[in-house]
């Protein structure tokens, strides 16, 4: 994990980015909340690790606009058949797995970057 | 002492309901009514219900349209149960029931069973249901009193009835008028066991309380055949030896009909005369006062009434899944709500949990702020859910309504900023003062500017603005609260002010609008919106400058 990475919370509770805010933006990430709607306009999507929570409008759609960049979805979806780049949390979570696991994503897109360099 | 309602059937506040109880209910247009009808057609203080020694009495005050009951103008009228008060465009029945009718009808019906030395009764006369049936109205019915009497009974049967049982006692009612019975009683098939129940007894006297014997071998047998049967010629049954039960009682003749339902014999309508012996022996023992053509009638009116008690028991069972499905609803909603609060909570903990780990006072902080919001959205969850769920009557006074606004926007400035939004605030300043509940009204506004900033949270150059005003046309106030969102689906705008209904996803619970809307109906006003997806949206909350009469004659208007 290097810093300067970028997670972007998309929709949700308010409450998820303040966590995230307070423990990664100390170690040198951007976090940021943006709506659905906004999403893409003025960012790509390929750079950051996404939080999306997904209450179920999560349609095949939405999915395409966040292209292949990694995520945490959080919602009551099925775990089976998930592909690579998402991990996925119950909507009863607990804060150190959201953390763990916007972790792992962040050090996986560090990864690759190194590689590609 | 009688339990008496008014639930209102056709009108805004279709089923609302208010218990008559020793204080006079007011019906009209003025705030302070308790039954509070908004329809311009209505007076401000159009009508009184009261109570009147033992029954409730519905007065007209002096309004412009009239108050109807059952139809026709009153001044003054007393109430019975099933009547229907028609004021403006709002119609409200009133009910009244002694408390329990099944529990009155099995304390006065006596089942004589064959063995009992009372059920000797034999029958002189039988008409088939199906009989009946065939041969048709016109054959059947030809006298117009008898035409008469179906047709109020099946205006009963289809009227609103708040129990099958109020039901049955007003076919009753019109049953032994029509047959000049003396008493008559209704008994039911229980669903699940097959037992008869007593559900409705009459006597024609009123306040009637004295036994009423029903011969069980004649109900099994209109039961299993499907006849209605006439017992009379009493001087040939031996129940009319002297000492016997049933010559003490009185009785001389009996209809009794099966209640054909659709499907199967749903019960039976059973009435008679109690002419004592005495003086039917002075009569010779001649007078009879049912016939067949009663019998026949009565079977008419067996069959109405089963249809009725069918739709009804439908009706009831369509009432009961639908507040099971509303339950559920609610019960998933709230749920998914205090689940997010508490994910909130956990949030919060976390942070102040590592601040703790690691001596970090900033976490320490942010983790206690976020609890605290979260406090306070239980708060507001709570305070929603009691103003909605709550009869109540806003605490109107007089006030400036840019000083609540203005504390509104104080409040909410601190969110606003957090979630990168502009609040801004313009008052009109030559706003004069208004009559208001100062504690509901700050609550309507909170709502909708809590929602705006939501709408906008997480976009560049959020802004939410907020006004106030005076609406010249109608002597209104208003509150104005805009944002630059995404606006609202244009199938979503008619039901955003329904309880449950959130376009805000996981942050909605679906209360807030519909909370609004109810203060601002108190007011006598009303909340509404535009919006265009993609070009934000405006709320406009707007009320009479003085909604309540009193405040109104100070101000030197011509009160309605």
């Amino acid at each position: 994990m290097t810093s300067g990475q970028c997670v972007v919370i998309i929709d949700g509770m308010p409450e998820t980015a303040e966590v995230l805010q307070a423990v990664f933006e100390p170690r040198g990430h951007r976090v940021e909340r943006v709506r659905d709607f906004a999403f893409g306009k003025d960012r790509p999507a390929k750079d950051s690790v996404l939080v999306l929570h997904d209450d179920g409008a999560a349609d095949a759609s939405r999915r395409s606009k966040y292209g292949q960049a990694p995520r945490v979805v959080i919602g009551s979806m099925t775990t089976r058949d998930l592909p690579p780049n998402e991990k996925h949390l119950s909507p009863i979570f607990q804060y150190a797995e959201l953390i763990r696991a916007v972790e792992g994503l962040l050090n996986e897109q560090s990864s690759r970057s190194r590689k590609v360099a | 002492m009688s339990r008496a309602t008014l639930l209102v059937i056709q009108g805004q506040d279709q089923g609302a309901r208010f218990q008559v109880g020793d204080d006079p209910i007011g019906i009209g247009r003025g705030v302070r009514n308790e039954i509070r009808l908004l329809d311009t057609e209505v007076s401000r203080q159009h009508a009184h219900v009261l109570r009147d020694g033992g029954r409730c009495v519905l007065l007209d005050r002096g309004s412009s349209n009239g108050t109807f009951l059952n139809g026709r103008p009153i001044k003054s009228a007393p109430l019975v149960d099933g009547d229907r008060i028609q004021i403006g465009r709002s119609v409200i029945l009133f009910s009244d029931s002694r408390g329990d009718e099944s529990k009155y009808a099995a304390s006065v019906i006596d089942l004589v069973g064959r063995e009992e030395a009372g059920d000797s009764s034999r029958i002189v006369g039988r008409v088939s249901h199906e009989t009946s049936s065939a041969a048709g109205p016109s054959t059947l019915f030809v006298r117009p009193a008898d035409t008469s009497v179906l047709y109020r009974i099946a205006e009963e049967a289809v009227s609103p009835s708040s129990s099958v049982e109020q039901l049955l006692v007003r076919v009753l009612d019109l049953t032994i008028a029509a047959v000049s019975a003396n008493r008559g009683c209704v008994l039911l098939r229980e669903i699940e066991s097959d037992e008869l129940t007593p559900v409705a007894a009459r006597h024609r006297q009123s306040g009637g309380s004295e036994k009423m014997p029903v011969s069980r071998s004649i109900v099994d047998y209109v039961l299993r055949s499907g006849h209605g049967v006439r017992t009379s010629d009493a001087r040939r049954d031996a129940r009319f030896d002297a000492g016997q039960s049933i010559l003490q009682a009185g009785v001389r003749e009996a209809l009794c009909v099966p209640m054909q339902g659709r499907y199967e014999t749903i019960g039976v309508i059973y009435v008679d005369t109690t002419t004592a012996a005495d003086a039917w022996l002075a009569g010779g023992g001649k007078t009879e006062v049912f016939s067949d053509e009663h019998l026949r009638l009565l079977i008419a009116i067996g069959r109405q009434a089963a249809l009725a008690v069918e739709n009804n028991r439908y009706q009831q069972a369509l009432v009961k899944a639908e507040r099971l499905a509303a339950m559920g609803q609610t019960i998933a909603l709230l749920s998914h709500h205090i689940k997010n609060i508490l994910q909130g909570v956990r949030g919060g903990s976390y942070l102040i949990d590592m601040g703790l780990g690691g001596h970090n006072e900033e976490m320490i902080r942010k983790g206690w702020n976020i609890v605290e919001k979260n406090q306070g959205k239980i708060y507001h969850l709570v305070m929603d859910m009691l103003t909605f769920s709550k009869d109540r009557r806003p605490t109107l006074e007089a006030g400036s309504v840019n000083q609540t606004i203005g504390d509104v926007c104080e409040l909410m400035q601190a969110r606003a900023e957090e979630c990168g939004v502009r609040l801004d605030c313009r008052f009109d300043p030559h706003l004069t003062d208004a009559v208001f509940d100062e504690e509901g009204i700050h609550r309507a506004a909170l709502n909708v500017v809590i929602n705006a900033i939501d709408a906008v949270e997480g976009t560049d150059g959020g802004l939410v603005s907020v006004e106030t005003g005076r609406i010249a046309d109608g002597d209104l106030v208003f509150i104005a609260v805009s944002d630059n969102g995404p606006g609202i689906p244009a199938d979503k705008l008619a039901s955003i002010f329904n309880i449950f209904e959130s376009t805000k996803g996981l942050r909605g619970t679906g209360l807030g609008l519909a909370v609004s809307r109810k203060i601002l109906r108190e007011h006598g006003g009303e909340i509404s919106v535009e919006s265009q997806p993609g070009g934000g949206s405006r709320f406009l909350l707007s009320w009479p400058r003085h909604p309540d009469e009193e405040h109104r004659a100070f101000d030197n208007k011509t009160s309605y």
